[in-house]
């Protein structure tokens, strides 16, 4: 097969940069808003799937049912 | 009278012929020429498939050459109306039977 | 008797609903970002269908394609012209791969989220919108790097009075600074949009149509004007991702030539 020696690297290293922080930002902001209070004990948030217990929100007690 | 002379030497105008081909200086040329094209292969080209197994398989008989058509796309649109509505049962469907109850 | 409404998606959100297949859990660190989800399970078959209509259509490497490859020399085509136009100069060249990728993505995720009890990719706004943020701050990074402190020189339209310059400046900077949002907010928001339409309309007309007969009958001419919704979505999808592709070019102008 014939080759097409583009430049990857060179023209589009900005672009791998912002790939990296928006990730990095991306995971950061989904983590704090899963620990909100409308979040956290939402039956879809990850940490009960590896144990975690219900927080008890002194203020909404009725959360706790699901 | 230039423009006479010049005339003259367009008509009649050089037509190509057997006599004039062979004796030219350049029929060597045109014998490499047809040397060349002996040369080629003749008849129907042989099917070749850079791919093997069932993805190859499929290739030929859909993509290659004569065989290419649009069913593909029907065999895509079918695969995903299949894997999305068993997705759809298996999440949501079979928890609402009869179309009662809220999400 | 068959029962069509359970056929039915009850939820008209339910199609942007994400499921997870398959997770790792350790003690030690968070895998979440492993997960199999119907996302990821989409984007592979994107993947798939793009590297497919590369491998399938090059008639085994022959000079000629075949004839599905007609699509593609057309999609070529057209993106070539379209950021050679846009972009103008010496540089598109380095970032037309670049792009192209971005609209053949867009077009077959677009195209493929129309097919029934599909998943829309594109509707998925963090998806899109950390897409067009991480494009956004690329061609930032990338304009610093080449321009240095010059490339401010772009919040100054060229034959401003200078009485307005710092009033233009601002407004520019907040255009410019709001393209990371609007670039992916303007495609999820028409898919979104428009799956929604096409579920909903579908939805109360076959409730309709379920009554009795002669509603069955009468509710084929608004059957009618959803099919005219849905071909609209068509054109939505395709457009949506001809309008990324020519924007992003337009951006990366900018940033490569400074006006």
């Amino acid at each position: 097969m014939k080759r097409f020696p583009t430049p990857i690297v060179k023209p589009l290293w900005p672009f791998f940069i912002a790939a990296a922080v928006t990730y990095y930002g991306v995971s950061k902001f989904a983590d704090a808003y899963g620990n909100t209070d409308e979040y956290i004990n939402d039956p879809r948030n990850p940490r009960f799937a590896k144990g975690g217990k219900i927080v008890d929100l002194t203020k909404n007690k009725e959360t706790m049912e699901e | 009278m230039i423009f006479k002379r010049a005339l003259s030497t367009l008509i009649p105008p050089k037509v190509v012929s057997v006599k004039h081909l062979t004796a030219a200086p350049n029929a060597k040329r045109i014998n490499n020429v047809v040397g060349f094209y002996k040369l080629l292969p003749q008849g129907p080209a042989p099917k070749i498939n850079n791919l093997s197994g069932p993805l190859g398989r499929y290739k030929a008989k859909y993509y290659d050459g004569e065989n290419a058509s649009g069913k593909p796309l029907l065999h895509l649109i079918g695969a995903i109306v299949v894997l999305g509505y068993s997705m759809e049962y298996y999440f949501h469907l079979r928890h609402h039977k009869n179309g009662e109850g809220e999400h | 008797m068959l029962n069509l409404i359970n056929t039915f998606i009850n939820s008209p959100l339910d199609q942007f609903e994400s499921q997870t297949f398959f997770s790792i859990f350790t003690p030690f660190m968070d895998m979440n970002n492993f997960n199999i989800t119907t996302f990821a399970l989409y984007t592979f078959i994107v993947l798939f269908i793009i590297i497919s209509l590369f491998m399938f259509t090059n008639n085994n490497n022959m000079i000629m394609g075949s004839k599905w490859f007609i699509t593609q020399e057309m999609i070529y085509d057209t993106m070539v012209n379209t950021i050679k136009n846009q972009m103008g100069g010496k540089l598109w060249g380095f970032y037309m791969p670049f792009i192209y990728t971005f609209f053949m993505f867009i077009l077959v995720s677009n195209l493929l989220s129309m097919i029934p009890y599909s998943f829309a990719l594109t509707a998925q706004f963090v998806f899109i919108i950390s897409l067009s943020f991480m494009v956004w701050l690329g061609m930032t990074i990338m304009g610093f790097y080449k321009h240095g402190l010059v490339f401010f020189a772009l919040f100054v339209p060229q034959g401003t009075p200078l009485v307005l310059v710092p009033l233009l400046v601002l407004i520019e900077m907040m255009s410019y600074i709001m393209r990371s949002l609007s670039l992916g907010l303007r495609l999820a928001a028409n898919v979104m949009a428009g799956h929604l339409l096409m579920i909903i309309l579908g939805g109360l007309l076959m409730q309709f149509m379920s009554i009795n007969i002669l509603t069955t009958i009468l509710g084929f001419i608004p059957l009618l004007i959803i099919l005219c919704v849905v071909m609209l979505e068509f054109a939505i999808a395709m457009i949506q991702s001809y309008v990324w592709t020519v924007l992003m070019a337009s951006y990366m102008k900018d940033v490569q030539y400074l006006h």
